[in-house]
């Protein structure tokens, strides 16, 4: 049957793992309108949050997955609790925010790499071999399978919320306008700290993911959240279903583009694409 | 108005004061009739080869305490965060510059010590290496001597090796940015096509990724029956893993960097049992026979990998400024005098001129979770 779905199923899987960081990212960039580079390091908290319920105290799979998410959706409803909000209520400008986020990327994963090593660690059992599925030629494994189906599940759910309920509403009326929104009497800052509930636990949960996939170490956040941002922006920054486009379109052309060149042109590849959309078309896909 | 008897005395007595002063501090900061000698070490502490850097450390602290000069050795460690260029450099630039270090020891990857090397060469600062083994370091300077053999030998074994036992279309993967590894790649790849073999593929990655699923998805179009991978052992173990997760079946040949390093177990699993790689071929010196127990017995841990040969290469360089003396020049001579049919932990030493060694190799293979060796 040739290589070809397996190209395919390959693109899939990476698609849908940028996907997952695009989706939290993009909440919260909608939301707040700044780069919240500290969304990578969230995704290195639920991996580790899970390698120390699942691995180090063995809990139950499942039960270590819902603490894991939850800790870190916690974990993110702090960071703007704690630094965000209090930059927010003086107007900080927006560099003010980027290096804030940068600063607490580099902190996080310091004070991870000190409480697990930065050794790498895998969160699958090495001794259980994993669930194979066959799919018109191209083989993915149990927990890739699981990924693609969460990804399309959140975006559902996501949209979902932003369009047909009072809270999604709220969101975007803050996304609207701020100042405008508190007006009108919803509580902005607790809005706020929601979308970066939700969002750092979508984080958490595709940290938890590429560690049952591949596997965890404490620098990986920086590079996983470049390809989410540049699917965020070559999709249609703000926009949920852009973020989705977006990430399967890198997911396609770094995996097509590894088959057809070299492995070493992957990232090249990622930000060539990045670099025509800002050029050529600069709203992304799809345009908010 | 002092007279001139109460100004001489003054004099005097300000004259003691500071030159008892800076007596003391000087006695303070170790100096005595023998001079402190420093030694900075260059270790990847901390990312993807920390496994790597932990035995080398305790192999030189231990060659420091066996020598019985630990009095006289001031051994400081700087993390080159990954056994990348950059942090190499830095590292290097801040043991030879602010701690004025006599010699280095290290650093481990040879992309890295590559780097170094321009900054050692004008001062004489020798490097003595017990795990960086591209050959192109050969010719890289005058004062850089190495106790583990270049990889030609093992790259050519393995090549060898995997040709008689079958195989006959390899494809070759690698991590473009270290320089051993690329050099690897090119030695396995003549050794396998001047046997008889073909070269079918030829790809690479980057040091950081993780998914080489595209990759293994053309290894299996293009017909290959054994893979050659230059890379780290969690890279090599994540390949092998997911070719095995997508059904193909291919024989594996790692590097030497995956053997006795337990993570490559606990990442792979399973899935890398049957990995072949070559190793050194173990010494039969007597310092060896009792080198891995002692190393036990002292840091409660196995003696991992390059361990053996950090501890020579430390042992070498305390040897050299015992007999010739601190300064770069005498050190690189003491190094090839007492590096001369050497009985060290890791086999035999020779230098030859330009600081390399000549060791044999064999071929392992992974087998319930170790390597062991192909008879």
């Amino acid at each position: 049957m040739g290589i070809l779905p397996q190209i395919i199923a390959n693109s899939i899987i990476a698609g849908a793992i940028y996907a997952l960081i695009a989706l939290g990212f993009n909440l919260i960039y909608r939301t707040t309108k700044f780069f919240n580079l500290a969304h990578g390091a969230l995704t290195v908290v639920g991996g580790y949050a899970m390698f120390f319920l699942y691995k180090q105290l063995e809990w139950n799979i499942y039960a270590s997955a819902l603490v894991s998410v939850l800790f870190t959706g916690g974990a993110g409803y702090m960071l703007d609790k704690l630094v965000f909000r209090r930059l927010r209520n003086r107007g900080a400008s927006q560099m003010v925010f980027l290096i804030a986020a940068l600063g607490l990327l580099t902190v996080i994963q310091a004070i991870i790499a000190i409480l697990f090593t930065s050794q790498f660690q895998t969160l699958a059992d090495s001794a259980m071999q994993q669930q194979i599925y066959d799919i018109f030629g191209g083989i993915i494994t149990q927990t890739q399978a699981i990924i693609a189906i969460l990804g399309v599940m959140i975006l559902v759910g996501i949209t979902w919320m932003l369009k047909y309920t009072m809270f999604g509403r709220a969101i975007n009326a803050v996304s609207d306008d701020e100042e405008v929104a508190k007006m009108v009497g919803i509580h902005t800052n607790k809005i706020i700290g929601w979308v970066f509930f939700i969002g750092s636990a979508i984080a958490g949960l595709s940290g938890i993911l590429v560690g049952f996939d591949t596997g965890l170490e404490p620098t990986m956040g920086m590079s996983l959240l470049m390809k989410g941002v540049i699917a965020a922006i070559i999709g249609g920054i703000g926009t949920m279903h852009g973020a989705f486009a977006g990430a399967f379109l890198l997911g396609f052309a770094e995996n097509f583009g590894v088959w057809q060149f070299s492995g070493e042109w992957k990232d090249a590849i990622a930000f060539i694409i990045l670099i025509i959309f800002l050029l050529f078309r600069p709203k992304g896909i799809f345009k908010r | 108005m002092m007279n001139k008897i109460t100004k001489s005395v003054l004099l005097i007595a300000v004259a003691t004061l500071i030159l008892g002063g800076s007596y003391s501090v000087y006695k303070k900061q170790g100096g005595s009739e023998e001079q402190m000698i420093i030694i900075g070490a260059v270790l990847p502490l901390s990312g993807d080869y920390a496994p790597y850097a932990e035995g080398s450390r305790n192999a030189a602290i231990m060659a420091i305490e066996d020598s019985g000069m630990q009095d006289r050795v001031k051994f400081i460690v700087e993390d080159d965060k990954g056994c990348m260029p950059v942090g190499g450099v830095s590292a290097a630039q801040k043991l030879i510059n602010i701690d004025k270090v006599n010699a280095l020891y290290g650093p481990m990857c040879s992309s890295e010590a590559l780097s170094v090397a321009p900054l050692t060469e004008p001062v004489k600062i020798p490097m003595v290496i017990a795990a960086a083994t591209s050959k192109t370091l050969s010719g890289a300077g005058n004062y850089i001597f190495r106790t583990i053999a270049s990889d030609s030998v093992r790259s050519y074994a393995v090549a060898k090796y995997a040709y008689e036992k079958g195989f006959k279309k390899a494809a070759f993967m690698f991590d473009n940015s270290q320089d051993a590894l690329v050099q690897e790649k090119n030695d396995a790849k003549e050794a396998f096509v001047s046997a008889g073999g073909e070269a079918v593929l030829e790809d690479s990655f980057g040091g950081k990724d993780m998914d080489f699923k595209t990759q293994l998805s053309k290894i299996k179009a293009s017909g290959a029956d054994v893979v050659f991978i230059g890379a780290s052992y969690k890279q090599v173990a994540l390949m092998v893993k997911q070719a095995r997760e997508m059904k193909i079946s291919v024989q594996f040949v790692s590097t030497d960097e995956s053997v006795d390093i337990k993570e490559f177990f606990v990442t792979g699993g399973s899935y890398v049992e049957g990995v072949i790689a070559p190793a050194m071929v173990k010494p039969s010196t007597e310092e060896s026979k009792t080198f891995a127990a002692r190393y036990k017995a002292r840091f409660g841990v196995d003696a991992t990998i390059y361990t053996a040969e950090g501890y020579d290469a430390m042992m070498l360089l305390l040897k050299a400024i015992k007999e010739e003396g601190m300064s770069g020049d005498e050190i690189k001579a003491g190094l090839l005098k007492v590096g001369n049919n050497y009985p060290g932990a890791s086999g035999i030493i020779t230098f030859n001129e330009k600081g390399d060694v000549t060791k044999p190799a064999v071929v392992k293979v992974a087998k319930n979770g170790v390597f062991e060796e192909i008879k």
